[in-house]
């Protein structure tokens, strides 16, 4: 947009579908996003919509049922993936790494954690000389304690919040310029989930690293993250500054999210939202949304809504916006 | 340091196991019907001469008794004297024993290499048309029983292609070397004699690998499955997504975890072969401890049953241990004695 050289990671139009037995589950329509060199974003949504699938298409680790069947890929300012009519390119994107959801399984049981952080080491980030110090540090700077004998452990030696940060270490191993954590406080406990937040924060605040936070909680994204991106059922609804996510959401899916979270005040559970995210093998037509939408027309059924850009720097897939579009501060009573 | 304290661990409980194996095998043997005397001396010998040899044989002492001088030779290292041949039985089986676990031997050989790296390939193949060829490769071995392999074999390979020899141990015109283990081949090379041992190698090429192929198709399958399976796991995506190479993750990353299961079947049944090679060392016309088994069963020989059916649970005992010493060298989690929470 403004300045190319500062943007880290541009996704651009992404669709991936799914072959499975009953026909081809069509899960990421058309993703956009954009993070800029050292920024925090978060993506969020419900388990499902293509948080994952999003991240595992920049790493090049699509199952093998997965079908791109549009899209680009830029990871600063070097393209790592388009989709054009006649071939796929694809390549592994340098200065990227990924933490993924369940430590346990994102750690090789049979091997030492120095023997995988080794091979991250050697590989991802190609340094050849002194491997051991540099894993070692890579363990420190994810504030491990006694690294020196925590690269001799095996993974189920440690504890879940010591796995997660085995793992954040593995990425810093790799000298990335971009983290992806896919729910990295998922399976861990309450007190723990804090810490790795906290860490992954300072950490791309000292090292100046880009982050996609992928979860599905828009208080974790708040806390953490300097922009959010709300996903629907593989679409990007909507998009703002965390402040503005919060302070005026757009998007009826936005406003439903956020009154679904728990309050402490004692008004009873919270409001959900009704109805479940669509059937991949047949999903809406227009709006993917529309289905669960209490302000949904005719013409959301029917054609998909574009992004309108309603206050700078705010955007929201909803027709409800069309004509307010130029509007600083829209009512969102209809359309 | 912890994996010699697991392995000595492990080799005190077998034997309290072996302990239970020989109370059951001697239990089951002496309450199966008909007389083990009667049979010996045949239907028409005097009364008092069985009367008589039952006494040699203790037969008319309570069983439990009879246990206890049964264990008290067993530990002597006398396990009794066969009522067929009428020679001390651990002269039989130190004859018959050495030859099959010759055969043994090279046949475990033949199931780790060919089943482990055609399933290896397999995997890294996975729904190509090498993957199918293999599959249906290793449903024949599954479903062939041994000694169809061994007569195939001898017919192609001794017969049509005079390659290999058709039956026997060692060739008629070779000396067997000096008796240290009973091992030809291993006798053969500590004497000098390597021409005999190459010879004996050469007779068993054949009946191993027909013996092989059942466990080596199970192996294959096994190690596909898992390996396909694990490939699908965060750490190998992990692997892939930080630029290890290919081969590195096939060779070492993928194929470790996923060795797991197919060695603890193997070792089994590997030690399976020890009893179950009996139509196949017919057909080689093999001096084997299976055919040895075998006859002292339809026999009745009471004494040479119970130790064939001892040395067979050694086996499995002895696999059983080998198979937690390779497992904890795959997985710590085995060695370190900790939790499996995966």
């Amino acid at each position: 947009m403004d300045n190319f050289d500062n943007i880290a990671l541009k996704i651009e139009n992404l669709r991936v579908y799914y072959k499975v037995y009953k026909g081809v589950l069509k899960v990421l329509d058309g993703i956009n996003i954009e993070v800029m060199k050292g920024e925090r974003v978060a993506l969020v949504g419900e388990t499902g919509c293509g948080k994952t699938t999003t991240l595992k298409s920049v790493m090049g680790i699509l199952a093998k049922n997965a079908i791109l069947t549009s899209g680009k890929i830029t990871v600063m300012g070097e393209k790592i993936l388009e989709v054009d009519e006649e071939r796929i390119f694809q390549k592994r994107p340098k200065g990227v790494a990924m933490v993924f959801q369940d430590p346990t399984a994102a750690l090789n049981p049979v091997f030492t954690i120095g023997e995988q952080l080794d091979l991250v080491v050697r590989y991802a980030a190609g340094v050849t000389t002194n491997v051991k110090e540099h894993a070692i540090n890579a363990l420190k700077l994810a504030r491990l304690p006694d690294a020196s004998r925590i690269y001799t452990n095996y993974p189920f030696q440690l504890s879940g919040g010591m796995r997660q940060r085995v793992c954040i270490a593995m990425a810093l191993a790799a000298n990335p310029n971009i983290i992806l954590a896919d729910e990295p406080t998922t399976n861990l406990d309450v007190t723990i989930q804090d810490q790795v937040l906290k860490l992954l924060k300072r950490l791309s605040t000292e090292k100046e690293l880009a982050m996609i936070l992928v979860t599905h909680s828009l208080g974790v994204a708040r806390e953490t993250c300097d922009r959010i991106y709300v996903m629907y059922a593989g679409t990007i609804v909507e998009y703002a500054s965390s402040e503005h996510i919060f302070k005026n959401p757009l998007h009826p899916y936005t406003q439903r999210l956020i009154a679904s979270i728990p309050r402490l005040t004692g008004e009873g559970i919270a409001e959900g939202i009704k109805g479940r995210i669509p059937d991949y093998l047949n999903p809406p037509k227009g709006c993917r949304f529309a289905p669960r939408c209490e302000f949904a027309t005719e013409k959301c059924f029917n054609s998909k809504p574009p992004l309108y850009e309603v206050e700078k720097g705010h955007f929201v897939a909803c027709f409800l916006y069309e004509k307010k579009s130029e509007v600083t501060h829209p009512n969102a009573d209809n359309s | 340091m912890s994996m010699w304290v697991y392995i000595i661990k492990r080799i005190i409980y077998s034997i309290g196991v072996l302990f239970g194996v020989s109370i059951l095998i001697f239990i089951i043997s002496n309450i199966v019907p008909g007389d083990p005397a009667r049979i010996a001396l045949g239907p028409r010998a005097p009364d008092w001469a069985v009367k008589r040899l039952r006494k040699e044989m203790n037969l008319d002492k309570p069983i439990v008794e009879r246990y206890f001088l049964w264990l008290g030779n067993l530990l002597k290292g006398d396990l009794g004297e066969s009522l067929r041949s009428r020679r001390p039985i651990t002269k039989d089986i130190s004859e018959y024993l050495p030859a099959s676990l010759e055969i043994i031997a090279l046949s475990a050989f033949f199931m780790a290499t060919i089943g482990i790296n055609l399933g290896r390939l397999s995997a890294r193949f996975s729904d190509t048309w090498l993957d199918g060829v293999i599959r249906i490769v290793s449903y024949i071995g599954i479903v062939t029983p041994a000694f169809v392999w061994a007569i195939l074999f001898a017919l192609i390979f001794s017969y049509l292609i005079p390659i290999f020899p058709t039956t026997g141990r060692i060739s008629p015109g070779i000396t067997p070397p000096p008796r240290i283990t009973g091992s030809y081949i291993i006798d053969g090379l500590l004497t000098g004699n390597f021409k005999a041992a190459f010879d004996t190698l050469w007779h068993i090429i054949l009946p191993a690998l027909a013996l092989s192929m059942g466990g080596a198709a199970q192996a294959a399958r096994m190690t596909r499955a898992s390996m396909v399976d694990n490939a699908e796991k965060d750490y190998i995506l992990a692997a892939k997504a930080y630029g290890i190479p290919y081969k590195l993750i096939y060779k070492k990353l993928l194929l470790k975890p996923s060795l797991i299961a197919p060695i603890s079947i193997m070792a089994l049944d590997i030690a399976a072969l020890l009893g179950n090679a009996f139509l196949v060392e017919l057909v080689f016309l093999y001096p084997g401890f299976s055919r040895y088994g075998v006859e002292a069963m339809l026999h009745k020989d009471l004494f040479a049953i119970i130790s064939v059916v001892l040395i067979i649970g050694v086996a499995y005992t002895v696999a059983n241990v080998v198979i937690d010493i390779i497992i904890a060298y795959l997985d710590p989690r085995a060695r370190m004695g900790a939790e499996q929470n995966v």
